[in-house]
């Protein structure tokens, strides 16, 4: 019996692997501003913090004024290999590592998509070029002087080919980088570069001097990072913890909080169990098993349960290649097949939210006049007639240690079997489901995508990206491809929002996806934390203060 | 000791075809690290996944891979792990304390309750109440372990203890199952001793109950000390679950980890030290064996 328990257990705590993070372009007319959580405080109960579908401003919290210390222990599921931005693509290590030690030129507001200055008081935007004016005198942890030549290093690393990093194709449009003087930094543009800004928003600046002429994988600093930001680096043990400390030094408005300790616990239930101890302050996530339990239990009275959702998708993707599947009928049929409503309640006991698109609901690329196609096997079969298919056989790819996945595809085998539609389940690990997505080896297969305020589509969905990039239902739409190299070229923010759109509307149709839904996550906060920000993967501790 | 210096002259070669079947195998599967390291990322190109192949050796073929690992293996470096580029022989080093005093945390308690637990329950086999006793004890084997450790965590259990004592509530919980086990295994051994013919013939022969019982243990020892060698490697790779409730930072862990990301030079490092291990506790159950048993001494079993 244990061999297949301790597999169980141990693949549980992979979710949401598979996950992309990625970067958002700017607008500053940001749908969700000023929208906030409805807030319910209960007798006998933890207070409720249910955020609107855009995010979750967290304007809850009036229990200032903020006091100086202590010790802020946060639990984190899973632990980042590298704490290196260009080659760590874990979610985590932003999570930890961006905004808290290491910073950005630019800062964008996770949720209306503002761009504000961080490391660079200020810049200006021409047709072809972006001017970055930094902040004079700043100084790295380590007491090194930062500079322009930072900056150029690591745009310069971000940009390498053999790096990967994940930004770089946003850098395509940058044909040099210069460097006048200490504090200015010019990036010379051969063609309008919409993404930019949100690029420079989300690319943490390298120290040059600790990782010039080293590998980024191996360098110390990718261990121990050394930033600018509000917290410095103490000590990392692996599968353990993490600890920051205040930086006493900070250049813009200083921590409260004297330390913060991650504590890497990749079960849920533990995490949960040491929450319930008292001994985790800030609880990522509570398991499903437990909701019930949180929102009644009078012994968490004072506490907070904040109810949000991460912009993260799951879907189903199609390969357009194989057979019948090319037909964009089939595949509307397939997604009217799948009861994606009955899917949420038993997979997320109800706490997701519907998403028909590749962008985030509530931003202006989303057209929120698209309703999700129904659940309705009698028009799916009639499809599947108009199209020529009697009957189909397919498989679905999913990484087994996903619980969602599968319980997916034991509802999919299950509907698709009345409206005879065969599918056979084939559970891989998460190395092969890559290889075979890759190399276009399979007919349907589930996986999570990270959304950007503005997510830019192009690796997405362009015929171009089915060869080494992430199309991997070999989708190849002309109309796509010219909204997809329209967007990229476009300028105007409104103008752009309408491309999306039409993108949003084309995917609707043809299906490459079939859009399942968006989790909720539900975060527990102790009664003495407070000032907990919204960053791009969670939240920001910059601010956070802990009553007594 | 020949029997030893015989042991001993094995060692290399279960190494080398261990690490052989371990090699051939992570590579019969379909994926590389490379690949999964890249994972979905946006900016992952052909040129970034061929850069870490050539890092790290991974664009030869797998025979010419093997004859490296092996070569450099030879004067103990295992290599980098693909994972976080950290030499996979610090991350052991990490690890396998950890991971030791926990099996061997368990296997103490184990064999500390087992053996004279399923003995007094073999000797009372008549009473009812001892009958009921080993009838219950198959339903503790039931549990599943990761049940029990949940439990014991939640009952208030220290989490990340570095401390034999603080690891002593993970140890009890991995141990449960082992104990159960042992312990209707040493009833069993008894009450065949005490059946067999000898024991008869001493009974004839006036021998008291407490003589009886020293004699015909003596005899039911064996068959458990045998298990020594096989059980300690088991708790080691049966930590995995115990390891993640419990925060302990271990192999097994590690181990599996490392299937699941295709870090070959870790899963090998870790195979070779499992390995090594493994050899060594049945080398140490057959010593224990030979004291056990006069007639076994010198002889290699």
């Amino acid at each position: 019996m244990r061999p297949w328990l301790a597999l169980a257990l141990a693949l549980a705590v992979f979710p949401t692997a598979g996950c992309k993070r990625s970067r958002a372009p700017a607008h500053s007319d940001g749908g969700a501003a000023g929208q906030s959580g409805a807030v319910t405080v209960r007798p006998n109960a933890p207070e409720l913090v249910q955020c609107p579908a855009t995010g979750c401003p967290l304007d809850f919290d009036e229990a200032g004024p903020p006091r100086d210390g202590g010790e802020l222990v946060v639990h984190v599921e899973a632990e980042p290999a590298i704490l290196c931005d260009l080659v760590e693509h874990d979610a985590w290590s932003r999570w930890i590592v961006e905004n808290e030690v290491v910073e950005t030129l630019l800062f964008q507001d996770p949720w209306t998509g503002a761009i504000t200055p961080r490391l660079a008081a200020s810049f200006e935007s021409t047709a072809d070029a972006l001017t970055l004016h930094l902040r004079p005198s700043l100084k790295w942890h380590d007491g090194a002087p930062f500079s322009s030549a930072d900056v150029a290093f690591t745009i310069g690393r971000a940009r390498d080919p053999a790096v990967g990093a994940d930004a770089r194709s946003d850098f395509d449009p940058v044909s040099a980088v210069e460097t006048p003087d200490a504090n200015t930094v010019i990036l010379r543009l051969t063609r309008p570069a919409p993404f930019l800004k949100q690029a420079l928003a989300h690319l943490s600046i390298l120290p040059e001097h600790l990782y010039k002429g080293k590998d980024l994988r191996r360098a110390d600093a990718s261990r121990a990072p050394i930033g600018t930001g509000p917290f410095k680096f103490v000590s990392w043990k692996q599968n353990d913890e993490l600890v920051l400390a205040r930086n006493p030094d900070y250049w813009g408005e200083k921590a409260h909080v004297d330390r913060i300790r991650f504590r890497f616990i990749r079960d849920k239930e533990v995490a949960y169990q040491l929450y319930r101890r008292g001994e985790i302050d800030v609880l990522w996530q509570v398991p499903a098993t437990h909701f019930d339990e949180v929102r009644n239990d009078p012994a968490l009275t004072g506490h907070r349960l904040l109810v949000w959702t991460p912009r993260a998708y799951f879907f189903v993707v199609w390969n357009s290649e194989r057979g019948h599947l090319a037909d964009p009928r089939v595949r509307r049929a397939l997604t009217m097949l799948i009861d994606r409503q009955r899917f949420d309640q038993v997979a997320f006991g109800g706490h997701a939210r519907a998403i028909t698109g590749p962008y985030a609901p509530g931003t202006p690329s989303y057209d929120a006049s698209i309703k999700p196609w129904p659940f309705d096997p009698a028009a799916a079969r009639k499809l599947l007639d108009e199209a020529g298919v009697k009957t189909m056989k397919l498989t679905f790819l999913y990484y087994g240690a996903s619980r969602s996945a599968e319980q997916l595809g034991t509802l999919m085998k299950e509907d698709f079997a009345k409206a005879g539609v065969t599918i056979d389940l084939a559970s891989v690990d998460f190395a092969v489901q890559l290889d075979r997505l890759r190399h276009h080896a399979f007919d349907a297969s589930a996986l999570q995508w990270t959304l950007s305020v503005e997510q830019d589509n192009y690796q997405l969905f362009h015929s171009s990206q089915a060869a080494g990039g992430e199309n991997f239902g070999s989708w190849k739409s002309p109309a796509a491809d010219a909204l997809l190299d329209q967007i990229r070229q476009t300028a105007d923010d409104n103008a752009r929002h309408a491309l999306d759109r039409k993108l949003h509307a084309l995917v609707h149709d043809e299906q490459p996806y079939t859009f399942i839904s968006m989790r909720e996550v539900e975060t527990l906060l102790q009664p003495r934390v407070h000032g907990l920000l919204p960053s791009q993967d969670g939240f920001t501790f910059a601010r956070a203060w802990l009553s007594k | 000791m020949t029997a030893l210096a015989r042991r001993l002259a094995v060692v290399p070669l279960v190494l080398l075809g261990v690490t052989l079947v371990t090699f051939a195998l992570v590579h019969a599967l379909p994926g590389d690290a490379a690949l999964v390291q890249a994972g979905t990322a946006r900016g992952a190109s052909p040129e970034s996944l061929a850069a870490m192949r050539a890092e790290y050796g991974l664009d030869r073929s797998w025979p010419a891979q093997y004859a490296a690992w092996l070569g450099r293996s030879a004067r103990l470096d295992f290599g980098d792990s693909l994972v976080d580029g950290r030499p996979v022989r610090a991350k052991i080093a990490e690890a396998l304390p950890t991971s030791l005093a926990l099996a061997l945390l368990a296997a103490a308690l184990a064999f500390g309750v087992a053996v004279p637990l399923g003995a007094a329950l073999g000797w009372l086999d008549r009473k009812a109440w001892a009958r009921a006793t080993s009838a219950a004890l198959y339903g503790i084997y039931a549990l599943p372990v990761a049940a029990v450790a949940l439990l014991v965590l939640r009952a208030g259990a220290p989490w990340g203890a570095r401390t034999l004592v603080g690891m002593l509530p993970a140890a009890g919980a991995l141990a449960l199952a082992e104990t159960v086990k042992l312990a209707r295994y040493q009833r069993g051994a008894l009450l065949d001793a005490l059946a067999a013919d000898y024991v008869t013939t001493a009974r004839a022969k006036g021998l008291g109950p407490a003589g009886v019982a020293v004699h015909a243990l003596r005899n039911a020892l064996l068959p458990t000390v045998t298990l020594l060698g096989s059980e300690l490697p088991a708790l080691l790779s049966a930590a995995v679950v115990v390891e993640q409730v419990f925060g302990l930072h271990g192999i097994g862990m590690m181990a599996f980890d490392a299937v699941m990301t295709r870090d070959v030079p870790l899963l090998l490092g870790i195979t070779t030290v499992g390995a090594l291990v493994t050899l060594a506790a049945v080398l140490a159950a057959d010593l224990a064996y030979g004291l056990v048993d006069p007639r076994l001494r010198g002889r290699a079993a």
